[in-house]
Formats: C-alpha cells, structure tokens, sequence
C-alpha cells in the first residue's frame, strides 16, 4: 500500500503533472487558402474536414474524463479556420451545447488570416462571442513578402479588408505577426502600420524552424542584436505614443517581474507550463486523432516516437492515453529537458522551460534546452524589458 | 478517482512536499543566478516604487503563470505557437484590475 500511494504520488515529477485542460485546438480543416511561405503545416492543401462525429467524440471525451477544472477554451485553428463556413460552425454549437454540463464554461476562438470576413462572419461572431487572432505581418510590403497565395500573390489588401470589417462591427481583435530578418529592419513601419490602422493590441512571434519549414531567416548571426534593436525601438516609439499599443511580448515580461518570487517559480515548476505539462492543450486533427504539449506537433512524424499522435477521440480516451508508454516517454523527455533549463539556463526564472516542439525540431530531443526560438523570443526580450525598467528606474534616480 | 480529481491530489500533495522539504534549499533553482534574481528583484522594486500597484498573492501566481506559458491578456491564452498561427484569443480573462500599464507609470 505504501509503495503504491508513494508511487502515485512521485509520478507527476517523472511525467509532469496532467492538466487541468485550458485549451482544446481543433483543426476544422487542414487546408489554408494562403500558402505563407513559413507555414509549419505539412498538409494545407488538403481539404479534408472534421466530421460532427469527431467534434461531438471531442468534446464528449473531454466533459467525461473529468480533465476540465471550471472552464476552458477552444480554438479554431491549424488551418485557415473560415474556410469550412458558417454552417459548419452552427452545427458544432449545437453539438457542444447538447452535450456540455451546465457548469462547464466554454469558449471559442478563431485564428485567421482575415481574408474570408465578411458581414455575416462578422454578425455571427458577435452573436457567439468567438474571440478573433488575425495574422498580419505589418505593412504591405513586409507582409507580402512572406503571405501569399498558391499563385504568389500578396494578400495584404484582403487581410485588410477583413480588419476593417471586424473594426466596423465593433469586434475587438488582436494581431500575430511573424519577425523575419527583413521584419527586423522596420520597426518604425511596423509600430505606424499597426497605430494607424486602429490596432492595439500585438504579438510578434519571431519566425520559428518547425514541422514543413526547415529554416529560418533568423537563424543568422547578429540576430539576437537585430531583435534587440527591434523591440526598443518598438518600446520607445510606444512610450512616443503613450503607450497606446499592448505588445505582448513587452506585457509577457513585465507580467514575469511583478510575479515572480523564488518559492512561486518553485511551485509552478511542478505544475508545468501550458506547452510542456499534459493535457493542459488537447490537439486534435480534422481525423479525430489527438496529441498534447505543443499543437504544431501533431501528426507530424518525430523520432523515435514516430507520428505524434497519443490516441483517436472516436477510439480512445484520454486516461487510458494517460497511461500509455508512448506519452510517458514523452513526457518524460520534456521533464528531462525542463530539468536541463532549470540546471543551466538563468532565465528559467521568468521562461518556465521553452517549448517541447522548438526543442524537438530544433535540438532532434524533448531532452534538451536552449534553443533558437529561447534565445531569441525568451532571453533576447526579457533582456530588453529588464534593461528598459533599469533604464527608466536609473533616469528616475538620477 | 476521476482523472481530475487525481490531478488535484497528486498537485496538493507535490506542493506540500515542495513546501515541507523545500524550504531554503528550493528557494530558488539551482542555477538562478543570484545576480539575475537580484536584477528582477530590483525592477519590481522600480516597478511598485512608481505607484503600480503590486498583485496580490493569488494574483503573483496568475501573472507569473501566464507568462510562462505566454499568456498575456488582454489577448488572452495567446501561445507563441509557430509563425503568426496558434493565436487562441480571447479577452475575458482579464488580469488584476488597477494596475494596468506598468509602463505609462515607467517612463
């Protein structure tokens, strides 16, 4: 008995702690009617899409296996979620609505590129509360260098279009925009883009190697530097502004500082971070099969656990996925690689552990720690936040 | 036991451990770098100094949660999944009220 309850116990360091579910990504649909060039999506062009079975087999596993705490969210994503259409999305509330417990919060979300917005998107976002990610890069001539169409078009007109759109109804958005080497040299066109066209609030995701694309333009010397210069920029031209746009990154960092305390850190580093601990993030495809940690990792073939994928919501559920050899080497390689961060990485303080997909597609293993995406979207920005705090503090003083 | 509930077991029951044995010896990790705590220490020393209200206890956990997972509001859970894709947003999760933009009071 001993052995047992010491064993139940001790599991969640070796495994990292499961859930309590916070987001289930759903692929509506593969296919994307852009075709960006630094697209992590192997399959966009399919056109294949998730069937009411799948979606209701989801969201009945997920109410079932008791994963969920009070509330979580959902997103519509990997792939260009408006492109299934209105109906598609009318049916999976009705779906989700005859089954969700009374005490079950859900909400929903699309990420989109915005090219497909049209009134009744807009009417019928409101009237659902999706809350809405557009993926915009900034100005045209940035934007268009990188999201196309299949025939090389740019699509910055339409994604503008769409913005305008849910700015004439009156829906609240936010941005995503992908920093690549040419990115990096415009700042003052970037931050005016976004303040003149009326959006507040931005994430700049610098450009990641991962899934179907294999390189990056960042991973240059010099870069860290270039992004250095970047986001003061960004920051000082903020401040110019008074403060009118919420930079993630920027918010991210501030939000580590005020924070952080070393037995806090200590606490949340059992429970995991979303990314790295299971089932905080349910993925599951247009197929029904499903995976957790890190969403880009689903489906797509990573040595030597061959397609990262743990079960199918039609077949399996998630405590018997739980129990699994495949998930607990997993997750056993992630904790392996949280513990390399934590023993040799100073900023583990205000980072928790990177990204498992970053690492694997990085490094080749879960089982290891710095990458390109940490240097550049962790180290680099929180030296800039910090070194901006100590700036304005030491002004101040003097 | 539900999964759930095991989960909150097995948390409650790692976080007392953590606490029991940890005391000084898990105060901080093993490489924090005493001069890089101390420069966080300090900044949110400037950052109160200038009247931004510090977060309660519950909300410190929150705050510091959030960004590790890069949850910042007012997007909401936004992950910085993978080249402008992975953007779940929505802006009801709002983070402590009164303390707002540390920045404006920064600079």
């Amino acid at each position: 008995m001993k052995s047992k309850l010491l064993d139940f116990v001790l599991r969640p360091p070796q495994i990292g702690s499961a859930g309590p579910l916070e987001l289930l990504v759903l692929q509506p649909t593969p296919f994307c009617n852009l075709n960006c060039d630094y697209c992590y999506l192997l399959d966009r062009g399919s056109t294949s899409r998730m069937k009411p079975d799948v979606i209701e087999a989801a969201f009945r596993e997920v109410f079932r296996s008791g994963i969920v705490d009070q509330s979580f969210n959902v997103v519509w994503h990997a792939g260009e979620p408006m492109v299934v259409g209105i109906p598609f999305y009318e049916e999976m509330l009705r779906i989700v609505e005859g089954i969700k417990p009374p005490s079950v919060g859900v909400s929903h979300s699309f990420q989109t590129n915005a090219t497909l917005m049209t009134d009744e998107w807009c009417e019928f976002i409101k009237k659902h509360h999706f809350k809405i990610g557009v993926s915009v890069d900034g100005p045209e001539f940035i934007h268009d260098l990188h999201r196309k169409t299949r025939s090389g078009a740019g699509t910055h007109k339409k994604v503008m279009a769409g913005i305008k759109l849910l700015q004439k109804h009156r829906i609240p958005f936010d941005t995503i925009s992908v920093l690549t080497g040419e990115a990096l040299g415009h700042p003052d066109e970037i931050f005016n883009f976004f303040f003149e066209n009326g959006i507040r609030n931005v994430g700049f995701n610098v450009e990641e190697r991962e899934g179907g694309h294999s390189s990056s333009s960042l991973e240059k010397a010099g870069t860290a530097e270039r992004l250095t210069q970047f986001m003061s920029r960004i920051y000082d031209l903020n401040v110019t502004s008074g403060n009118r746009l919420n930079v993630r990154e920027i918010t991210r960092f501030e939000r580590a500082v005020m924070g952080w305390s070393a037995l806090r850190a200590k606490v949340l580093r059992f429970s995991g971070t979303q990314e790295n601990a299971p089932f905080k993030i349910i993925n599951v495809g247009w197929d029904g099969n499903f995976s957790t940690f890190s969403p880009e990792l689903l489906g797509v073939d990573v040595a030597p656990y061959g397609k990262f994928t743990f079960g199918n919501v039609l077949t399996d559920t998630f405590s018997d996925v739980m129990k699994s050899k495949k998930i607990r080497d997993v997750a056993l390689a992630i904790q392996n690689g949280i513990r390399k961060c934590e023993n040799g990485c100073k900023y583990f303080s205000v980072c928790g552990g990177g990204s498992p997909a970053n690492k694997i597609f990085e490094n080749g293993t879960f089982d290891s720690s710095e990458t390109m995406h940490c240097r550049l979207h962790v180290q680099t920005l929180a030296e800039v936040v910090l070194n901006k705090i100590e700036t304005a503090a030491s002004v101040e003083e003097g | 036991m539900s999964l759930k509930n095991q989960i909150r077991f097995r948390k409650m029951i790692l976080a007392l451990c953590g606490l029991i044995f940890g005391g000084v010896a898990l105060s901080d990790s093993p490489n924090a770098s005493p001069q890089f705590v101390n420069r966080i220490k300090k900044a949110q020393n400037d950052i109160f100094a200038k009247g931004t209200k510090a977060p309660t206890a519950s909300e410190a956990d929150r705050l510091l949660a959030q960004s590790w997972s890069n949850l910042v509001d007012p997007y909401g859970w936004v992950n910085a999944w993978a080249n402008g894709g992975g953007n779940p947003s929505w802006s009801n999760t709002t983070g402590p009220a009164g303390w707002g933009n540390a920045w404006s009071n920064l600079t």
